[in-house]
């Protein structure tokens, strides 16, 4: 792991990994809606449980690329990794989309199940908060414009919001909640029948791919990014050398 | 029919947002990866023999 710890290891990966995952990414999506177009309908939700299909993975993503981006930030914050603040930022926008479609295509579901598009219970709240965090986060990197001091800025506001990861989780357990609890991720067998649990996974192993694709790129960008600035420095500080 | 209209527009918001987001991503790398082209080509040219 740590042998890409360099910024040019990395890239001579991120260059043979990125087409492959794209590609995988591309395929697991595409099974996973033919998948999600063939299950049949359930006997409460009927044609509706096919938004389950992307809204559970779009949630799982949100939880998985929060945590990915914390230890990230702790990786840059605390062992002064040199691609630990970049790897958080990369992911930060990808995160806030999945957030984004989660709470979307949650109200989307909830307005012909429930009867109504949005209920300030644990798990809507604190999904809610997650994705102002990840905003949160996002305007750090805007607004500062030194990456050392937006990095380690952005670090902490990372850090202390993983607070909201346990809370999203296990909300639907230690409140009384309008959300349904835990169906896949139990510590027993998942509660689903096979017809909508396959689907569900394959959308969940396609998002991951299509995550890590995304960040691959992100990842690569901002190191052009790094190297322009630190060239375009090395041109300003040698003409004002020159000039003097 | 009630229900094609929440799944059609679940599926179309996340594929929009997903879209966008792949967009985004695209255009700044192949940004970035031009004006690093750009300016370390000369250099890379000038170098070899």
């Amino acid at each position: 792991m740590l042998t890409y710890a360099n910024p040019n290891r990395f890239m001579q990966l991120a260059r043979r990994l990125t087409r492959p995952v794209w590609g995988l990414s591309l395929a697991c999506l595409i099974i996973g809606l033919y998948m999600a177009f063939s299950a049949p309908a359930d006997y409460q939700q009927g044609m509706t449980v096919r938004i389950m299909f992307i809204h559970v993975p779009a949630a799982w993503m949100s939880l998985f690329v929060y945590t990915f981006l914390t230890v990230s930030s702790i990786f840059g914050l605390v062992f002064r990794h040199p691609l630990g603040h970049v790897a958080a930022k990369s992911a930060a926008l990808i995160g806030a989309g999945f957030t984004l479609i989660t709470l979307i295509t949650g109200a989307l579901w909830g307005k012909p199940m429930w009867g109504t598009w949005w209920v300030w219970d644990a798990r809507l709240t604190s999904v809610l908060v997650l994705f102002f965090i990840y905003l949160g986060y996002l305007f750090i990197w805007k607004a500062i414009e030194d990456p050392l001091q937006a990095g380690r800025v952005s670090s902490v506001l990372a850090i202390v919001g993983f607070v909201n990861v346990p809370i999203v989780k296990f909300s639907v357990d230690w409140w009384n909640t309008l959300h349904q609890p835990a169906s896949v991720s139990r510590f027993d067998a998942p509660a689903l029948h096979s017809d909508y649990l396959w689907p569900l996974l394959v959308m969940a192993l396609g998002f991951q791919l299509l995550f890590f694709a995304l960040w691959l790129l992100r990842m690569q960008t901002e190191i052009f990014k790094q190297k322009l600035r630190v060239r375009r420095l090395g041109l300003v500080e040698t003409s004002n050398g020159t000039a003097s | 029919m009630e229900h094609v209209f929440y799944i059609g527009l679940s599926y179309g918001v996340t594929g929009v947002i997903l879209c966008l987001l792949t967009a985004n991503t695209l255009s700044a790398f192949f940004s970035f990866r031009k004006q690093i082209d750009d300016e370390f080509k000369p250099e890379d040219s000038a170098n070899s023999p």
